[in-house]
Order: structure tokens, then C-alpha cells, then sequence
């Protein structure tokens, strides 16, 4: 440095300027220091280069997409860091680029992202979702799809189908979070339905009769909250194509929907109803078949979300099951990796500029590992 | 009585002043004084040698280590072997080991000729190092082959080899072996010091066999597989068939054989009720058969029913779409290289197990027949 430094002035005609040894300096500057954050917060924008870089999810969006679906940890991070970031992986890059790649006049494709438990499917989800609702999307997201197995509240038997049970709160609740999603866009695009819904001998939705409308009668008649889901799904399935909206179905953990419910069988109090007998898997599982276009699925495969004696692999035909893997094939399945070596930094570097990690041997510990 | 030769004597007590003792021959002469019995007496053994009382008078007080007897001659200690030093010291380098160690026997420190360390010293000075061989019980309890070494083993062949004929020619290598004589059979003869000379473990037969050397086709090896369930092993590829329920070996052996025979026999039949066989029964993941086949046939249809009644970016779509006729027979679709792709990535995510490989070359066919990878974005 310094001789070359001395040579400089020796020879004066190529002298640097002040403002260009500054700027050398910031350059090589960022060029030691990791670059931990990226400032295109654009998911569309991101490709490979961003990858292990954090962008920052505006508080709007995030209140808006991610409202649920990612971990309790994410949540609670992004509480304390009054911001919430995302980093940029390969696989949400990856699914980003076949969702620009793929044409939407042909029938939907399947995408399935898997790997090891925490290795960041919800996430890569969320962020592909955040994608999704900047391109103007219509979003349908199933945030846990074991949680209608395990955790439902008031089981009914359904009234449309015998033999399938309805969970009205659940439906309702769905339909709600559905709606809060998509608020703007719905009001929008006012979608009419294109079919008649008989609810009972009195009441019935006519065709015409705006989506808003049923979905309000759904959440004021919560008993026919389940059939309502229904009639939105498959409306909204039918009438992507030509009204030219695209619609994202976002399901994590899709394989519990061949999985078995806690739900005990009335006549056979030994044995427990299958998550197809329930009416809102049932109408859920009819979004992932790939006979309707202008629209994508996306889900994850996890073996959390399936019966305790079942998730010694992480692998999707394992995951899934021979009825899932045949509902679902032919499918793009996505691996998702845990943090590689530049991706674990990128992240301590992050909690450390948030202060989330303090000690200054951690500062040491870093600067050492990134040598 | 010795009374004539010693010296005789009277013991007169309190005669003396103040208390004292005293001693007088015979003819009451003065010999000695004391003022004990063992003093009084031991002075007038010094004065006048052995003293011998008169029985009419006095006992003479025998006092042990005191009244002096004959002497006695004292035993000389035997004296120790002097010992050898031990025999490895002296063992040159030429000599012949296998008559130095003959046959089995535990280990002896001092014949072993080499320095050899066992065990673990615990609480000494040398704690952590292995004691030395010098009467070391550790290296007694090992089992050692010093036995054999390769003089032994040459000297077992050398005395053997008078019994031995030649090696068959055309069997120099173990294909040849295999191919020659491939069943191989395993029996046991045991030979025990007890009082009958029979051994139950000696009616186990083992047949073994290479499924390849039966020369089965496809569907009777798949049929014997069933039939022979893990006594197959796919590694090695041999069958294994072993008999013990009956009492002697011959009568063991002779069922293995009929087993063998009727396995190899029933698995060429096809018998009427083997074409009942559904999807549930088949071996291995046939694509043919399974659902993966009609979803696929499935979404190529309506892939190619959307590109004729919407509008379409071309560039977007896969190629192979564009060259496949309006109303494509299955065969068609069947035939297309993507297609065969796809299909060997299926069968090969179901028969060879799952794993990141298998799952990523499932990934690129379906890639390739959902998307045009090779557009530009």
C-alpha cells in the first residue's frame, strides 16, 4: 500500500482525485465487510445474486401476507426488531423464476417444497406469497393444514354430504383471514358467482349474486360456513381464467390432508375419520388438482404434519403418502436446504446489527469465522 | 544314676545369713551361697560342674534354659538351587522356533523371546504403562498363536501333504468353482470328550445357492422370491435354505434337497389363479398400471386442450406440445422421450427408494414437461 502510494506521487499525472480514493476505500470497505442486507425489497427483483441477504418486508405487506404461516420465533423477532425481514434463498428465488417462467392460459402447476424440519419451507412460503401479493394475486393460504385435523373445535356432520363433517368455526375463521388478505383485490375484481347455492329450503345464493355477499351470509350463518368455502373455491377456481385474475393456492403442510384427524368415529369410537371426510380439506383438495389454469399451487411437505408414526423421512413421496404422491403428481418438488456457511453469517451479522446478539466476543467470533 | 560321677550335693535352706541360700557337697562342705534357688544353683554348677541331687534328699529343680542339658546340633539351613537365568537369554537367532514352541500352551515370559506389554498398572509408580511380560497373568490369559507361525503352518503342510491329491484342474478360480458346483452344502461334525458320541447340532444341513445358477426366468424368480421370503438375500444374491427338524443329518439333508426341487418346480408353473394378480400385488412399481400414467396422459390433454382454445404464448409452453397432434392417441403421448424421462424417474423414485437424487430427477422431468425451462425470462 504504501509503496504504491509513493509511486502515485511520484508519478502526479496519474494521480487519483480525492473523491476517487474516497470511493476506492467505501468499496473495498463493503468488500471486506459481508454484505448482510439487501435494499431490493421487491421480491420480484430477486434472483441469485440477493441470495443470503435479508430485504425488509414493508409493515403493510407484512400485516397483509405473512399475518400467519410463519414461525412463533419470526413473529416474535420481528416484535423486537420493530421490522421484519426476510432472507432471500435459493429456493423462494427458484420458485420465484418458474412462477415468471410458467404460462397461465395451461392448467396450474403443482410446486412442493420440502426438507428438514426448520429448515425454512414456511418461510420460503411467506416469501413467495409476498411475491405472489405484489403481482396482484389472489391469495388463498391454508397457513397449517393439520391444524383442521387436530385442533378443530366443533365438529358437525354436513348437511350438503353425508358422511363428511363440517368445522364451521374453522370455515368461518378461513373465510376471514381469506378476506383480510385480499380485501382490496376482491373489492376490486366484485366477482359474481356463476352458479346457484341452494344453503337451505328458505335461503340460496342466485347466479349473479356478488362473492362478497356469500361470503358475508357464510360468516353470518356459520353452520353453512364449510358449504360457503366450497362455493368461494370452486368460483373462484372457475372463474380465474376468464376474468384474468391470478390466484396462488399456499398450502403448509399439504400431506396432512391425507393424514388421519383426532376426530373419533361415532360408531366405531376405535377408529378416527380421515382428513378427506373433513368438508374443508375436502374443498381445499379440489384447489390442488391441476384442472383449472391462471393460478398456481404451492405447498410444503411436513412431516410434522402428519401422524406421530409417520415422519421418519422428510421426503415427499414419504411425506405424502401413495395417495397424496398420485393426487399430486406430476409435480415440481423443491428442495429446501438448511443455511449454508454464507447464509448462517449473513444471519448472525443480522442479529448483530439488531442487537439481538450483544457480547462483543460475538463480533470477534464472527470476524474470525468470516476470514 | 550318674550319682557316681557328678558331683552330689545338699541344698540346705535359710542356713545362711539373712536369708541366703546355701550349697554343700556331700560331705557338708561349703560351696556357694544365693538368694535363689537358680542363682544358688547355677553357682555351684560353675564351681563344680554337673550337680546331681540325692533322691532321698532333694529333687534338683530343673529349670528350662537354665538346667543345661546335652547339646544339641543345630540344623543347617538347605541351601537354595541357584537359578537359571531365563531361557530366552540364551536363545540364539538361528534356532527353530517350532521346537522351542511345539504346540498350544499359554504364554511363559521367560521363553518368549521378544519384550511384549499387557495389561494396565493401577496406584504405582508406573501407572499407565503396560506391565512388562515378567509374570504377567494378563498375557497368560490371552489366547496366543505362537504355535503358528509360518514355520508351524509349513511344517503341518510339509506332514500333510502325503494324504492331499491334486487340485482338479478347470477350477483354479472360484467362478469356475461356482459355475462347476454351485450348490454348496454345510454340515458339522462335533467331536467332544463326553460319554456319548452323539451332538444334536450335527443334523443341521445349509443348502446354499446363487438364484442366478438356477436359470429361472422372470416370472418363476419372482414367484420362488415370494415363496422363500427372507431366507433370500438380494446382496449376494444367494438363497439359503437350512433344515434341522429332523433327527439325523442324512434324513436333513435329503429334505433340503426335495425343498430346493419342489421350489424350483412349483415357481416354473403358472398356475390359473396367477392372473388374478392386481396392481396391490405387483413386485415392483410398474408404471404402466399405476395412476402416475392416467395423470399424466390426463394433464398432457388438458395442456393441450388450453393451447387450442386460449390464447397462448408459444414461447412460454414446452415444445414438445407444439408437435403433438390435436387429439394425441396415448401412444403418442407414451412414446415422447420427456415422457419415457418421466416415467423412469417415477419407477426409479419408487423401486429404488427415495432420496434427494431420485427426488431431484423427478424434479427435471416434470420440469421439462411442464415448463420451457430453456425460454428466457
Amino acid at each position: 500500500m504504501c509503496s504504491a502510494a509513493r509511486e502515485d506521487r511520484a508519478t502526479p499525472g496519474t494521480r487519483e482525485s480525492l473523491a476517487q480514493q474516497f470511493s476506492k476505500a467505501i468499496d473495498s470497505h463493503h468488500q471486506r465487510r459481508q454484505i448482510f442486507r439487501t435494499t431490493e425489497n421487491d421480491p420480484a427483483n430477486h434472483t441469485e445474486h440477493h441470495e443470503g441477504m435479508f430485504y425488509t418486508v414493508p409493515p403493510e405487506h407484512f400485516h397483509q401476507w405473512m399475518r400467519k404461516g410463519l414461525t412463533v420465533n419470526m413473529y416474535r423477532m420481528a416484535n423486537a426488531f420493530n421490522e421484519s425481514s426476510l432472507m432471500v434463498r435459493r429456493p423462494a428465488t427458484e420458485l420465484i423464476g418458474y412462477l415468471q417462467m410458467a404460462e397461465y392460459t395451461m392448467p396450474v402447476i403443482r410446486y412442493l417444497l420440502y426438507g428438514e424440519y426448520g429448515s425454512g419451507k414456511s418461510t420460503s412460503l411467506a416469501h413467495v406469497m409476498h411475491y405472489c401479493g405484489t403481482q396482484g394475486w389472489l391469495i388463498l393460504h391454508v397457513p397449517w393444514g393439520a391444524f383442521f385435523n387436530r385442533y378443530s373445535r366443533d365438529v358437525q356432520p354436513s348437511v350438503y354430504r353425508p358422511g363428511r363433517l363440517d368445522q364451521p368455526l374453522e370455515a368461518a375463521e378461513w373465510m376471514t383471514y381469506f378476506r383480510q388478505m385480499n380485501e382490496s383485490l376482491l373489492t376490486q375484481l366484485n366477482i359474481k358467482v356463476q352458479h346457484k347455492y341452494v344453503w337451505n329450503k328458505r335461503e340460496s345464493a342466485e347466479v349473479g349474486t356478488p362473492l362478497a355477499e356469500v361470503m358475508e351470509f357464510g360468516l353470518a350463518r356459520v353452520k353453512y360456513a364449510a358449504d360457503v368455502v366450497g362455493a368461494v373455491l370452486k368460483e373462484i377456481r372457475l372463474q380465474a381464467a376468464p376474468q384474468g385474475f391470478k390466484v396462488l393456492m399456499a398450502v403448509d403442510g399439504v400431506n396432512a390432508f391425507w393424514s388421519t384427524t383426532n376426530i373419533k368415529v361415532e360408531d366405531d369410537r376405535t377408529k378416527r375419520h380421515n382428513a378427506g371426510n373433513l368438508s374443508l380439506v375436502h374443498h381445499f383438495k379440489k384447489m390442488i388438482r391441476s384442472d383449472w389454469s391462471n393460478g398456481a399451487v404451492i405447498g410444503t411437505v411436513d412431516a410434522y404434519a402428519n401422524d406421530e408414526d409417520q415422519r421418519e423421512s422428510y421426503l415427499p413421496r414419504y411425506v405424502l403418502g401413495k395417495e397424496g404422491f398420485e393426487w399430486l403428481d406430476p409435480h415440481i418438488p423443491i428442495y429446501v436446504p438448511n443455511y449454508s456457511e454464507k447464509e448462517a453469517l449473513s444471519c448472525l451479522q443480522y442479529y448483530i446489527d439488531r442487537k439481538w446478539l450483544q457480547n462483543p466476543k460475538c463480533k470477534v467470533a464472527l470476524s474470525r469465522l468470516q476470514k | 544314676m550318674a550319682a557316681s560321677k557328678a558331683a552330689c550335693g545338699v541344698l540346705r535352706g535359710f542356713a545362711g545369713r539373712r536369708g541366703f541360700l546355701l550349697f554343700c557337697s556331700k560331705n557338708n562342705r561349703y560351696v556357694t551361697q544365693a538368694r535363689t534357688y537358680a542363682s544358688v544353683i547355677q553357682h555351684a554348677v560353675e564351681k563344680i560342674g554337673p550337680i546331681e541331687i540325692e533322691d532321698d534328699e532333694f529333687r534338683v529343680l530343673v529349670i528350662p534354659g537354665h538346667t543345661l542339658g546335652p547339646e544339641r546340633k543345630r540344623m543347617e539351613r538347605r541351601k537354595q538351587k541357584e537359578v537359571p537365568p531365563p531361557r530366552y537369554k540364551n536363545m540364539s537367532t538361528e534356532q527353530d522356533w517350532t521346537s522351542v514352541w511345539p504346540a498350544a500352551q499359554s504364554f511363559k515370559w521367560s521363553v518368549v523371546p521378544f519384550p511384549v506389554r499387557q495389561g494396565f498398572a493401577q496406584r504405582q509408580e508406573n501407572q499407565g504403562m503396560p506391565p512388562g511380560k515378567y509374570a504377567n497373568a494378563e498375557l497368560m490369559k490371552i489366547p496366543n498363536f505362537l504355535h503358528l507361525t509360518p514355520a508351524h503352518i509349513k511344517q503341518h503342510c510339509a506332514a500333510m501333504k502325503k494324504y492331499c491329491t491334486a487340485w482338479p484342474a478347470g477350477l483354479e478360480t472360484d467362478e469356475q468353482c461356482e459355475t462347476h458346483f454351485p450348490l454348496v452344502v454345510i454340515t458339522r461334525s462335533y467331536l467332544v470328550d463326553s460319554p456319548s458320541i452323539r451332538d444334536a447340532r450335527s443334523r443341521i444341513v445349509t443348502f446354499q445357492v446363487k438364484l442366478s445358477s438356477l436359470n429361472l426366468d422372470y416370472h418363476a424368480r419372482d414367484k420362488l422370491l415370494r415363496l422363500v421370503g427372507d431366507r433370500y438375500e438380494p446382496d449376494t444374491d444367494l438363497l439359503t435354505i437350512t433344515t434341522d427338524r429332523c433327527p439325523l443329518k442324512r434324513q436333513n439333508y435329503d429334505y433340503a434337497t426335495y425343498l430346493l426341487t419342489a421350489l424350483c418346480l412349483e415357481s416354473r408353473k403358472t398356475e390359473p389363479w396367477e392372473a388374478e394378480k392386481t396392481v396391490a400385488d405387483m413386485e415392483k412399481y410398474v408404471w404402466d398400471l399405476m395412476e402416475s400414467k392416467k395423470s399424466l396422459l390426463q394433464s398432457v390433454q388438458h395442456m393441450k386442450e388450453r393451447l387450442q382454445s386460449a390464447q397462448v404464448d408459444t414461447a412460454k409452453i414446452p415444445k414438445y406440445l407444439n408437435e403433438l397432434p390435436s387429439t394425441p392417441a396415448e401412444e403418442e403421448v407414451v412414446n415422447l422421450p420427456l415422457v419415457a424421462e418421466y416415467r423412469d424417474a417415477v419407477t426409479r423414485l419408487h423401486n429404488e427408494g427415495e432420496d434427494l437424487s431420485t427426488v431431484c430427477q423427478y424434479k427435471e422431468a416434470v420440469k421439462k414437461l411442464l415448463l420451457n425451462v430453456s425460454a428466457p425470462l
